[in-house]
């Protein structure tokens, strides 16, 4: 450890030492009477007498040992409130947990491989052609048709990998919800002469990114903090991976890339640049989606930030299903 | 064991090489990258472009350039052949259908001016699967035994497991030109 962070700590640990002696109340006490999850996290990651504890109560997939851990913690630091305290830190820590368990979901996901063999999987596929190509007839089951989608192959199964069904039950998300908006960019990403990429991989990438920031509690874990079911977690990511793809698009054509190979350069530097938004998770989509489909026509002005006025409202096309927020969630 | 301990061990200095790694799409080339470089290989992605991994050990510099395989990519391979002191042509040996398109882009490869001489290791990657076929299977169809104007060697291996890696890379940093 370098001799700035020892010292900030000592600097940390002072201040605490202050404050304490004020209010009569630890740190994980004050932050607790707050919604606070990410300095609670830090609270707790920092203290090397709650270690144990915070490791069970931050990684534990069992859902019975949160009250237990949170009355360990109380027991360990002493209150000045015991009620109100524990009530704080069970509401955060129970925050911390549904961004544990959306990881553990996700990953699992992305563990369950893509088969040939499984009907449910290839029905899910083939939706997904059927919503991007709406009245086009495949040739067969493995054709270089695939291609027009922004697969690598012929084969789309050989595509999923590491991601898994996540990465195809994405997709689809995408196309089902936003039908009009998943086609714009598939046709405009794959028919460009010059600044054509593939469409279905991007996708594969983003769920890879989003995946690993889920993983590292980072960028994106605040939105799964009131996702209590699985159902929620899902719903989030897919939320999240349209809000991610759709801003993806414009920045793509508006860096002018030289060919597809500087994906990865720029891909990074728009990793870097995304922001996420304090919004619920369902109307991330509305703003970004509205910027994609605005057209892959902004040229000439340098990569900037990524960030859409909020209270752009853009309606979908009448074939298409609605797709306000409202619509999501009943 | 990663590239790093090999290097370490091949005590090579005040060098730089440029290794090219090629093959056609879902071979294996990233996860390969990866599992030399100690990384971890369970959420690999389709490689868009390339990858670029640089290991350094003392004065000794290996630049790894991983390219993406598919077929309408390709045509940019010629654009990373400069310079290159060796190939790593990537076979997924369980892919019997591709097997031939992956011989012929091979073929070209070893027709290419700026990559004349240069070593060359085909990887069997893949091993682990059962229907995978043996590294002398793919030499016999790949016709490796033609090749007369340069080093060549294929190793079988599996990058899932990293089986053979290790020892195709020794083979291939002990025969680039010092």
């Amino acid at each position: 450890m370098g001799l700035l962070d020892e010292l900030r700590r000592l600097l940390r640990r002072l201040f605490e030492w202050i404050l304490r002696q004020i209010t009569g109340q630890c740190e994980l006490e004050r932050l607790s009477k707050t919604f606070d999850p990410v300095r609670v996290e830090e609270s707790l990651r920092a203290s090397r007498q709650l270690h144990d504890v915070a490791q069970k109560l931050l990684i534990s997939k069992k859902e019975e040992d949160l009250q237990q851990m949170v009355d360990e913690v109380l027991r360990i630091k002493g209150a000045r409130d015991p009620q109100g305290f524990r009530i704080g830190l069970q509401r955060n820590c129970q925050a911390l947990r549904n961004v544990t368990r959306a990881s553990y979901l996700i990953t699992d996901r992305c563990h369950v491989g893509y088969s040939s063999d499984n009907a449910d999987h290839e029905a899910l596929l083939d939706e997904l052609w059927r919503l991007l190509k709406p009245g086009v007839q495949r040739s067969g089951r493995v054709t270089k048709e695939w291609e027009e989608l922004g697969f690598q192959g012929p084969d789309p199964a050989t595509d999923f990998r590491g991601l898994g069904i996540l990465g195809l039950e994405n997709l689809v998300f995408f196309a089902r919800r936003h039908p009009s908006v998943a086609r714009k960019l598939m046709v405009e990403a794959g028919k460009h002469p010059k600044y054509w990429y593939f469409f279905a991989v991007t996708g594969l990438n983003i769920t890879g990114w989003m995946r690993e920031w889920l993983e590292n509690h980072e960028r994106i874990a605040f939105y799964f903090y009131h996702a209590d079911t699985p159902e929620q977690a899902f719903e989030t990511f897919n939320h999240i991976y349209v809000y991610v793809f759709a801003s993806f698009h414009p920045y793509w054509f508006r860096c002018q890339p030289a060919s597809i190979m500087e994906f990865n350069t720029v891909a990074d530097r728009f990793v870097s640049q995304l922001s996420f938004p304090a919004l619920p998770a369902h109307e991330l989509t509305t703003a970004s989606t509205a910027a994609a489909s605005g057209g892959a026509g902004e040229r000439g002005s340098a990569p900037r930030s990524v960030e859409y006025e909020q209270g752009h409202v853009w309606h979908e096309p009448e074939d298409d299903r609605p797709t306000s927020s409202k619509a999501h969630e009943e | 064991m990663g590239l790093l301990t090999l290097l370490r061990k091949l005590k090579r200095s005040d060098s730089e090489a440029r290794i090219l790694v090629l093959g056609l799409d879902n071979s294996g080339k990233t996860t390969i990258l990866k599992k030399l470089s100690d990384e971890d290989i369970s959420h690999i992605m389709p490689t868009q472009g390339f990858n670029i991994k640089s290991l350094v050990q003392g004065s000794f510099k290996l630049n790894v350039w991983d390219i993406g395989g598919q077929k309408t990519i390709r045509a940019y391979w010629q654009n990373y052949f400069e310079g290159t002191d060796a190939l790593i042509y990537v076979i997924d040996s369980a892919d019997r259908r591709r097997l031939e398109e992956s011989g012929e882009e091979l073929n070209e490869l070893l027709q290419q001016d700026k990559l004349g001489g240069i070593p060359l290791l085909v990887f069997a990657n893949k091993q682990d699967l059962l229907q995978a076929l043996s590294a002398q299977e793919i030499a016999e169809q790949l016709s490796l035994h033609a090749i007369r104007d340069r080093t060549w060697n294929i190793q079988a291996c599996s990058a899932k497991t990293g089986d053979g890696l290790q020892d195709g890379m020794e083979w291939l940093v002990t025969t680039l030109p010092k």
